[in-house]
């Protein structure tokens, strides 16, 4: 008799340990799962911007080639770091080559400085604002994603959850990570 | 013995980990909104009745659409781009509802001579970066570059309600004389309110005293006097001022991503 009420008593305790692990396994599972969803928004959010810059160019382009046809550089490392995004699959190859194609964009407004007729065209002072805002907003969905991403990345590591997240398959996300200087796209005063 | 310096050490280290991260943030200390919230004139460079008229309109709007659009003056930037203060400070304040994310910020650095109109996403289609670009360039900078600042910011808010009011589809021929002289919550309103009284009061007084010799006060002050004295002296009080309705109104949580333009002057 008493060796039998030992028994279910020992029994008990082991289902109750059980029944905590597997309720924080799920637990942990489930935060990690929205924390993940979190992150790919975010960098969801990264490719529209790096989409809707690249859709911006022929037009910025075409606009500046009509006053200075002959800064044919410039055009051609636009091109090619286009390209280079074009093609660029992992997160740290997409930051390299944005970041070159924000600074061959930047070049293209400094040579729009020489040509005052081109700079007080209504058009190009609205692709420029465009291009700028679209920088911007790039900058603003970068600074998101690696928050988040960074998030993620400390909780998956974090005693006991670094347990589960490798039975469970979660991996750390890389940083998108963009040169200091890429951030600003120098601005253009019409006024002077 | 060693287990329990074991424990101490991790304890510390943990701690210190905990506090390190705590104060990680950003450096510059973002104002707070006042209770009107929808005009902060922190550089002081608009005049009081412009501001009544940003904060009636804006109240207007908020009521009329949910959006907020919210006007900010400051002196300096503190050393940031005038992109990483609006963005920062959209998102602080929460501008526009956490649904729809229908704010906007028309923020303007005075030092810095930099104007941002900031855009939350709910709002990127009714005001393009283009659109912000050339409300800025025709109403605002024209205006800054003489040093008028109320006559810009007002220009360029109104533009700014015009083009929320569209996104709404409602057409602000209907709003008629109300969006000029919306009157809501501006508690300073109320105060001006007592004052036109006041004075309304003060011109019938003269009158009276003048050509009827104070005929109409003295029975005024009678029936008053008598009143009190049959009536249970309730009444008390007078005027009640301005003051009243408290709270004031504050963000709902919105979001901006980079939208909008800025301009230099």
């Amino acid at each position: 008799m008493k060796r039998g009420s030992m028994l279910v008593i020992a029994l008990i305790v082991v289902i109750v340990i059980a029944l905590i692990i597997i309720f924080s396994a799920v637990g942990t599972y489930n935060s990690l799962v929205a924390q993940n969803e979190e992150v790919q928004t975010a960098l969801s959010q990264i490719d529209n911007q790096l989409q809707r810059r690249s859709d911006l160019i022929p037009n910025l382009v075409e606009t500046v080639k009509g006053y200075a046809a002959h800064e044919e550089e410039v055009f051609t490392s636009i091109a090619e770091s286009r390209a280079k995004l074009a093609g660029a699959a992992s997160i740290e190859d997409k930051a390299e080559a944005s970041s070159e194609l924000s600074s061959a964009l930047s070049r293209l407004l400094v040579v729009a400085e020489n040509y005052p007729e081109l700079k007080a065209n209504e058009n190009f002072k609205d692709l420029q604002v465009q291009l700028e805002g679209t920088e911007n907003r790039l900058a603003v969905a970068r600074m998101d994603y690696n928050e988040t991403a960074r998030k993620f990345n400390t909780a998956i590591k974090r005693f006991p959850t670094v347990i589960f997240a490798g039975i469970l398959g979660f991996e750390s996300y890389d940083y998108f990570e963009a040169d200091e200087g890429a951030r600003e796209v120098p601005k253009v005063d019409f006024n002077d | 013995m060693k287990k329990l310096i074991g424990i101490t050490v991790y304890i510390v280290i943990l701690i210190s980990v905990f506090i390190n991260l705590s104060c990680y943030g950003s450096q510059v200390d973002y104002p707070t909104p006042n209770d009107n919230f929808f005009v902060n004139d922190f550089a002081n460079v608009i005049d009081t009745e412009t501001e009544w008229d940003i904060q009636n309109i804006a109240v207007q709007l908020h009521e009329k659409t949910t959006a907020q659009v919210v006007v900010v003056t400051i002196d300096s930037l503190e050393g940031q781009s005038i992109e990483e203060y609006a963005v920062n400070l959209f998102r602080k304040w929460g501008i526009g509802t956490a649904e729809k994310n229908n704010g906007v910020l028309i923020l303007v650095a005075i030092e810095d001579r930099w104007s941002r109109i900031e855009v939350g996403y709910g709002l990127e289609g009714a005001l393009t970066d283009a659109e912000t670009r050339r409300i800025q360039d025709n109403y605002m900078i024209p205006s800054f570059q003489e040093g008028d600042y109320s006559t810009g910011i007002k220009n360029g808010f109104l533009a700014t309600v015009r083009k929320v009011y569209d996104e709404y589809g409602i057409d602000i021929e209907d709003l008629g004389e109300d969006f000029e002289y919306a009157e809501a919550g501006y508690s300073s309103s109320e105060d001006i309110k007592t004052i036109v009284i006041l004075i309304i009061v003060f011109i019938v007084l003269l009158i009276d005293w003048i050509f009827l010799r104070g005929r109409i006060t003295k029975a005024l002050f009678i029936a008053f006097l008598s009143g009190g004295r049959y009536g249970g002296g309730g009444r008390g009080g007078g005027f009640s001022g301005g003051g009243g309705r408290g709270g004031g109104f504050s963000g709902g949580g919105g979001r901006s991503g980079g939208g909008g333009s800025s301009r230099g002057w």
